[in-house]
C-alpha cells in the first residue's frame, strides 16, 4: 500500500517536470522566429504574450523574500523563479501575435478601401 | 443688357460647375483621404482633407492656378501614401520575394507615373485638359481603392502561409509528446482529437490563402475601372478573415493538446 503511494507521488513528480525542461522543435523554433522577426513590432508583443524575462523578473522579484530575517532563514536556497514556459505555448502565444498581425493587415485594407478614390 | 449679364453668370456658373464634378470624381476619394497630418494610417488614405483648402479654391475660382494647386496636393498625398507602402513591404518578410518584387514594381510603377503626370499637370495651361488630367490621378493610379488594398492583403495571405512551417513543427513535437504520454499509460485520445483539429485548422487556412497572392498581385488599375478588381479584393478579404479564425482555432487546439497532456 505504501509501496503504491510513494510510487503515485513519484510518477506526479515526473509529471511536473515534464513540463520545464522540453527542447523546443528546431523547426518550428526557427521558422517562428523568422516570421515574427518580419513583423518587426511583434517580437516584443510575442515575448509579453509568453511571460518573457521583464515579465518574470519583476514578478519573481516582488515574491523573493528581501529582508535580513528572510535571508538568514534559508541562507542555501535561492529562491524558485517562476516556472519555465512550455516553448509549445511560448510559441503559440508568439503565433497568436502573428494571426494578430494578419488581422490587422485585412482590417486596415478594408479601412482604406473606404476611403474611396 | 440684363440678358447679356445673365448669359455671363450663366457660362461662368456652367464652368464652375464643370470644375466642381471633376474636382469631386476625384475629390471623392480625396476627400476621404485625410486630417491634417499626412500620414495617419501608415499606407492608407493618407490626409484625408488635406487637399480640401485647395478642392474649395478651385470651387471659388476655376482658375488654371487653383486647379494646378489642387492636383499637385492630390498627387503628392499619394506619393506620400507609396513611401509608406514601400515601407511596409520592405518591412514585411512573411511576403514571399516574388511577390514582394511584383508589389515594389507595381509602387513604383504608381510612382512615376504620378511623378510624370504632376509635370505634365505643372506645363499645362488649358483648363480641360488639366481637369482631365486630374481625374487620371484618381483613375490611372488607383492609389487607395486598389494599390493599398493589394498591398495589405497579399502581406496577410503570405503570413498564413508562412505560419504553416512554425505550425507543423508544434503539431511534430505535440506528436512526441502524445506518444510518449500513451507510452506512459495516459488516456491521450483528446490530446489526439484536439492535435488532428489543429492540423486541420492549418490546412484549411492554407488552403484559403494559396490561391490569393497570384491574384491579389496581378490587379491593376485598368481591371479595377472595368470592375473586375474589386470582386477578386472582397472575396480575397473575407477569405483571409476566414483563414485568420482557422488559424486562432488551431492555436487553440494546439493549447488544448498541452492541456489534456498536464
Amino acid at each position: 500500500m505504501a509501496a503504491a503511494l510513494l510510487v503515485g507521488l513519484a510518477l506526479a513528480g515526473c509529471g511536473s517536470h515534464k513540463d520545464t525542461p522540453q527542447p523546443a522543435p528546431p523547426g518550428a523554433t526557427s521558422s517562428l522566429a523568422e516570421s515574427g522577426a518580419s513583423q518587426g513590432s511583434s517580437s516584443p508583443a510575442g515575448s509579453t504574450a509568453g511571460g518573457g524575462p521583464s515579465g518574470s523578473a519583476s514578478s519573481g522579484t516582488s515574491a523573493r523574500p528581501s529582508g535580513p530575517a528572510a535571508t538568514s532563514s534559508r541562507p542555501s536556497r535561492t529562491p524558485a523563479g517562476p516556472p519555465t514556459p512550455d516553448p509549445v505555448a511560448s510559441e503559440l502565444d508568439q503565433i497568436n501575435q502573428l494571426i494578430n498581425d494578419i488581422n490587422d493587415s485585412v482590417q486596415s485594407s478594408d479601412s482604406s478601401q473606404q476611403g474611396g478614390e | 443688357m440684363r440678358s447679356g449679364i445673365r448669359g455671363g453668370r450663366a457660362a461662368i456658373r456652367s464652368t464652375l460647375g464643370a470644375v466642381l464634378v471633376a474636382v469631386l470624381v476625384v475629390a471623392s476619394g480625396i476627400g476621404a483621404a485625410g486630417a491634417a497630418s499626412p500620414a495617419p494610417v501608415p499606407g492608407g488614405p493618407a490626409g484625408i482633407g488635406v487637399c480640401a483648402a485647395r478642392a474649395s479654391a478651385v470651387r471659388a475660382t476655376g482658375t488654371v492656378a487653383t486647379l494646378r494647386a489642387f492636383g499637385n496636393c492630390e498627387i503628392n498625398r499619394r506619393l506620400a501614401t507609396l513611401n509608406r507602402l514601400t515601407a511596409t513591404v520592405d518591412a514585411s518578410k512573411g511576403l514571399t520575394s516574388s511577390d514582394a518584387a511584383a508589389l515594389s514594381s507595381d509602387i513604383g510603377a504608381a510612382r512615376s507615373g504620378l511623378t510624370g503626370l504632376k509635370a505634365t499637370i505643372d506645363g499645362q495651361t488649358r483648363i480641360p485638359a488639366l481637369k482631365a488630367e486630374i481625374v487620371q490621378i484618381a483613375t490611372r493610379y488607383r492609389v487607395y481603392v486598389l494599390l493599398g488594398p493589394q498591398v495589405r492583403l497579399t502581406i496577410a495571405a503570405d503570413d498564413v502561409l508562412a505560419l504553416k512551417p512554425a505550425f507543423d513543427g508544434i503539431s511534430a513535437t505535440l506528436t512526441g509528446r502524445i506518444a510518449t504520454a500513451q507510452r506512459n499509460g495516459k488516456d491521450v485520445t483528446s490530446a489526439q482529437a484536439a492535435l488532428d483539429a489543429m492540423n486541420a485548422a492549418v490546412a484549411d487556412a492554407v488552403a484559403l490563402a494559396s490561391p490569393l497572392p497570384a491574384k491579389l498581385v496581378a490587379l491593376t488599375p485598368a481591371g479595377f475601372n472595368s470592375g473586375t478588381a474589386v470582386p477578386v479584393l472582397k472575396n480575397a478579404r473575407s477569405a483571409l478573415l476566414e483563414a485568420r479564425d482557422y488559424l486562432k482555432a488551431a492555436a487553440q487546439d494546439g493549447r488544448k493538446v498541452l492541456t489534456d497532456l498536464e
